[in-house]
């Protein structure tokens, strides 16, 4: 009796061992694959990641160029249109002060420059030197425009 | 009761020994087959994650070659601007310089001098008025383009803001 339990138990457990090994060896084969698989998908998530571009860096750069050359347009745009409303101003100015040095009321057409015409007049001087600097600024954003876009 | 033979005992001891090598390897290759299926998992989201992405950043791409096309009129047109702003520049140098000779022809109560200024002081104003309508004209095509700029840059940054 013990000699058949041991032949059954010695069968039961080769049988065993082999299926268990078969589909031990099985799963280290499907496991080898899929790592294999893993693998790629990394190196084609790599190459992927390399192909992306950088593209927030170069919006937010070409946003701040292109920010800059509309602000220089705009500040040449105000110092040209201011010029022309504060030349009508000095113009109705000097046309009443004319006016009255035609009348014969010089002292009264001298205090009308001095009080209506000469502050404007030192203003238009002021938008003059404000265009200049605005064309210069304005250059030097079309530049840096051009530079950022290489 | 008869006693199994050394060859039936060492056969059992072999079968025992296959049983848990096989069992050894069942257990390491069952423990395997789950660590690289969660990678496979874990790689292709990222394959599909990264893919999805760089559609999004081919279409960036084209708004971005968008704004590079435009932008290659700006340097042209700015020129232009700065020309017709220059010009501008020397009216009102000009007209500045003949309302200073009217005010001090009327500091001066100088009639005859007034008279002559008026008429230059028109003159330089007219032709500042000139400039400015071409200053005008090339703002607005330089401003058109800063929009256009703007527009395809709104719209890259909408696609990377998601």
């Amino acid at each position: 009796v013990v000699t058949i339990l041991v032949r059954v138990l010695s069968a039961v457990a080769l049988v065993g061992g082999l299926v268990l090994g078969g589909l031990g060896i099985k799963a280290h084969q499907d496991a080898a694959q899929d790592e294999d698989r893993a693998a790629a998908l990394v190196s084609e998530a790599d190459d992927l990641r390399e192909d992306s571009p950088p593209a927030r860096r170069a919006i937010v750069a070409r946003e701040r160029a292109v920010t800059r050359l509309d602000r220089q347009v705009q500040a040449l745009e105000a110092a040209v249109f201011d010029y022309a409303r504060r030349e009508t101003v000095v113009i109705v100015a000097l046309n009443e002060a004319a006016d009255r040095m035609r009348a014969g009321d010089t002292a009264g057409a001298v205090a009308s420059v001095d009080a209506n015409v000469a502050p404007n007049l030192a203003r238009l001087d002021a938008l003059i030197d404000a265009h200049q600097s605005a064309s210069f600024d304005l250059r030097a954003a079309q530049e840096n425009l051009a530079e950022v876009l290489g | 009761m008869s006693r199994p033979s050394r060859r039936g005992w060492l056969g059992l001891a072999l079968a025992v020994a296959v049983l848990a090598g096989g069992a050894a390897l069942f257990v390491t290759g069952s423990g395997r087959t789950d660590d690289a299926e969660q990678e496979v998992v874990a790689a292709q989201a990222a394959v599909d994650e990264q893919a999805a992405a760089n559609q999004t950043g081919a279409q960036i791409q084209r708004h971005l070659a968008r704004v590079r096309r435009v932008a290659r009129e700006v340097p042209r047109q700015t020129n232009e601007l700065l020309t017709s702003a220059a010009a501008v520049l020397t009216g009102s140098r000009d007209a500045s310089a003949a309302n200073a000779a009217l005010v001090a022809a009327v500091r001066a109560s100088d009639y005859n001098a007034y008279n002559a200024g008026i008429v230059t002081a028109q003159t330089t104003s007219d032709a500042r008025a000139d400039a400015q309508s071409s200053y005008s004209g090339d703002s607005a095509q330089l401003n058109g383009l800063i929009n256009q700029i703007q527009e395809a840059l709104t719209a890259a940054r909408d696609l990377l803001e998601g």
